[in-house]
């Protein structure tokens, strides 16, 4: 991967370039913040709604199964008579099915995180840009992918690297 | 808009700020990773590391005998079954409570003020889950064979009993701990990235394997931001479940003073009290000792204290509900628990809750008294103390005298009921020493947003 970075001290500077960039149709464009821009996300094709269908999914199927083993349990394969109570005694299942739906959606949406964004990942080119360490700090770095500094529009303030 | 006027001019008071100091966003992730990075907390921390561990040997001292001679070590007997390892168990779970309520809950209600307390609130939840957990464990007296309560294929064809508190609890809680500790970690990475990209050697190398590579792209936040507010929606009910099931372990059994329909609110409420109180028992001094006195404002303290205000009047709803209750059933055991409650053998413990739990508090209406970090600290321990003694109340008050007079019998707690009590205080604070030292005490992304969205 190489191409060039562009970093800003200010978030504002940061989205106004990110706009120019885009309406330019430079596609392959990513922004490194210290924090979550909100702005960024009508400007680039962020798709953070794969996380929810993931967890969606993941409480549903946990939920159910959950229900359908204690179903299968107490009343397929060893039932058992207790104070009259009838073998599928549904309201006593919802506490484990709510509990386990909720373990489910939330190991999920743990590990879509990493998933999603290609993470554990220990080393990534970007770290190579000069200063990238700033990015964490006070820093807002755009990274335009396999283009270098002379295809790019100027920019006022930002600073370029070209890696 | 009149009213938003008579508001204004009723606070005479300007309003605490919830970051102090004018701090800039790189004035935080440097100072608090100068707190990670550098030894500022200096020979106190090892001082009061000593402390906890010593402490933790006591803790793995009272294990090792219980193991070794089983549960005929503690006071438990016949009658009283659970005695100090459940009341244990309770209190510390409820503990835990606070810490999801600020970081979850007032996440969703977009408070920004829970942003400097939910990091370390966090952190006590998840110790404090641990230290819970170890009660009920080996309160099996054979602890080796907890996996019977999963349900696994064994060759007696035995499943476990779904209808029983018993197995909702334990699903409870470990669902509670396991969630608790993701929502944690999410919101810790990129943390841990801002501390890798300040360290140096050795360091930077844990660092960025902790952190597991985060880099702060626009994807990577979209992904972290959606699912840490989902974890957030799905945590939020956990601050309400898990102390209602831990109510049924007693409610949904037959014994007056336990045989109650307003438990569950009645525990929760009782969760978040003590929780609030163990927060401001830790931020207190760790504010002033780790001089974060510009993140954990007076504000903070005094929304605890609101908080710890109103959960105190629910808990006090919640006593004179049972007393109210027990009464009007007419029923001669239940008006006896009640009797046995006031003149009986514990009657002195529970005036001692009453006094906490419900007296003290109304120190909280003075606003003088809210602001002032040492006067909720103390007042914060006898709440810590009151909430234990309620639990300890519950289960001993209502077990030593059943339905079978001839059965009656007081609990007395030994030597090793309390060094593991003691004990759990060891592993508590010697993880949490080990958390306020090499994690990130304040959630840094966090704080560094708020303080922009502040001036904007």
């Amino acid at each position: 991967m190489s191409g060039t970075a562009i970093s800003f001290a200010a978030s504002e500077e940061m989205i106004e370039a990110v706009k120019t960039l885009r309406e330019r149709d430079f596609n392959h464009v990513d922004v490194y913040s210290p924090y979550h821009v909100k702005k960024l996300e009508a400007l680039l094709p962020t798709r953070p709604s794969r996380v929810s269908r993931a967890v969606f999914l993941a409480v549903a199927l946990g939920a159910l199964a959950a229900y359908g083993f204690m179903y299968w349990s107490a009343v397929r394969l060893y039932p058992f008579d207790v104070a009259g109570t009838p073998h599928h005694s549904w309201p006593a299942f919802l506490p484990v099915t709510f509990e386990f739906g909720v373990l489910m959606g939330s190991i999920t949406a743990f590990f879509s995180v990493l998933f999603f964004s290609g993470l554990p990942r220990y080393h990534h080119p970007v770290f190579d840009i000069e200063g990238f360490h700033r990015v964490t700090r006070d820093r807002f770095v755009i990274v335009v992918e396999g283009v270098s500094p002379t295809a790019l529009p100027q920019f006022e303030k930002g600073t370029i690297h070209e890696f | 808009m009149s009213s938003k006027v008579d508001k204004v001019e009723r606070h005479s008071h300007p309003p605490d700020p919830v970051v102090g100091g004018g701090l800039s966003g790189a004035d935080v992730v440097d100072d608090i990773s100068a707190h990670v990075l550098t030894d500022r907390l200096g020979q106190i921390w090892w001082v009061a590391l000593g402390c906890s561990l010593l402490l933790l040997t006591v803790f793995a001292i009272s294990v090792a005998v219980l193991l070794w001679k089983g549960v005929g070590v503690w006071g438990i007997h016949d009658t009283v079954g659970w005695g100090l390892a459940i009341t244990n168990f309770v209190w510390w779970i409820g503990i835990g409570h606070a810490g999801t309520f600020i970081s979850a809950f007032l996440l969703l209600m977009s408070q920004g003020w829970r942003t400097s307390i939910n990091r370390f609130a966090e952190g006590m939840t998840l110790l404090a889950v641990a230290c819970a957990g170890v009660f009920p464990l080996l309160h099996l007296g054979r602890p080796w064979l907890f996996y019977w309560l999963m349900p696994y294929p064994n060759r007696m064809a035995l499943w476990p009993q779904w209808r029983s508190p018993l197995i909702w609890d334990f699903v409870a809680v470990s669902t509670y701990g396991s969630v608790s500790l993701l929502f944690w970690y999410l919101g810790l990475v990129p943390d841990l990235a801002a501390v890798r990209d300040r360290a140096t050697g050795r360091k930077k190398k844990v660092y960025a394997l902790l952190c597991l590579g985060w880099r702060g792209s626009a994807y990577h936040w979209s992904y972290h931001q959606r699912a840490y507010l989902i974890l957030a929606a799905l945590a939020t009910p956990l601050v309400v479940s898990v102390h209602s099931i831990v109510s049924l372990d007693f409610s949904v059994a037959i014994l007056p003073g336990w045989h109650s329909t307003i438990f569950p609110p009645y525990f929760v409420a009782g969760a978040i009290l003590s929780g609030f109180a163990m927060v401001i028992t830790l931020a207190v001094p760790l504010r002033a000792w780790m001089k974060l006195e510009n993140y954990i404002t007076l504000k903070h303290l005094e929304n605890s204290a609101k908080l710890m205000l109103i959960t105190s009047f629910i808990v006090t709803y919640g006593y004179a509900s049972e007393i109210f209750f027990g009464w009007w059933s007419g029923e001669v055991f239940h008006m006896a628990h009640l009797k046995h409650l006031f003149t009986g053998a514990y009657s002195p413990l529970w005036f001692v809750v009453l006094l906490c739990n419900s007296i003290l508090p109304q120190l909280l209406w003075w606003r003088k008294f809210r602001t002032s970090p040492w006067a909720l600290f103390w007042l914060s321990l006898a709440v810590n103390v009151g909430m234990w003694g309620e639990r300890y109340i519950i289960v001993v008050g209502t077990l030593y005298k059943d339905y079978l007079p001839s059965a009656w019998r007081l609990y007395h707690a030994t030597i090793w009921d309390w060094g593991l009590f003691l004990g759990t205080f060891g592993l508590f604070g010697s993880l949490f020493l080990l958390f306020i030292r090499y994690v990130p005490v304040i959630s840094i992304h966090e704080m560094v947003e708020l303080i922009k969205e502040d001036k904007e």
